[in-house]
């Protein structure tokens, strides 16, 4: 992971189980806007830099 | 593994568990079963007798109190209740389906009402603990 964590790591850091994180790692599982915003936050980054449009 | 990841995985296989327990105690007391097999079939008695102890088990640990789950929030977290419903439809679509079966085959041999319900009893139970246990797979 680009921040130095573990995906156990960062799911500890926003609540989430180690799955939900591979699943949005993968692109498998779409996070609500406040999980986005925790991620973005515990990575100290902003979410449109974590999350873009699939380009058409 | 993390902490939270043994209690997913132990969740996960007491779905599983509790699932195939109800399987085991339900099937040989359906009505189809009973024509099959001898009604004074000791042997099938106790499988179905010991599938209902490990079925009642394994659903105090999952429902009861004591679930460490009920206390961990990453343990419902957004995947979690997704996979749920899910889950939920699964079941929604298996009843049908099992339900649409069974009147398609009233239509060629008698099926009783209690034989009809029970089976889809079964499956409506049976169909969303395998599926949110699949979808929990780590």
């Amino acid at each position: 992971m680009a921040a130095g964590l573990t995906q156990s790591e960062l799911a500890a850091m926003v609540g989430v189980s180690r799955k939900t994180i591979n699943t949005v790692e993968n692109g498998v599982f779409v996070p609500s806007t406040i999980l986005s915003l925790k991620l973005a936050e515990a990575l100290g980054t902003r979410v449109e830099t974590l999350f873009q449009l699939p380009e058409e | 593994m993390a902490d939270i990841d043994k209690l997913v995985a132990r969740r996960r296989i007491g779905l599983m568990v509790s699932a195939s327990a109800f399987l085991i105690w339900q099937v040989p007391i359906m009505d189809f079963s009973e024509r099959l097999i001898d009604e004074a079939d000791i042997v099938m008695t106790g499988v179905s007798l010991a599938g209902f102890l490990v079925w009642i088990v394994t659903l105090l640990l999952l429902v009861g109190p004591w679930r460490p789950w009920q206390r961990e929030a990453a343990l419902n977290d957004e995947l979690t209740q997704s996979n749920r419903k899910w889950a939920f439809l699964t079941g929604y679509v298996a009843v049908m389906l099992a339900t649409a079966g069974m009147l398609a085959l009233s239509l060629y041999q008698p099926v009783s009402g209690i034989e009809a319900s029970h089976l889809i009893l079964v499956i409506g139970v049976v169909a969303p603990l395998y599926c949110f246990a699949i979808l929990e797979r780590g």
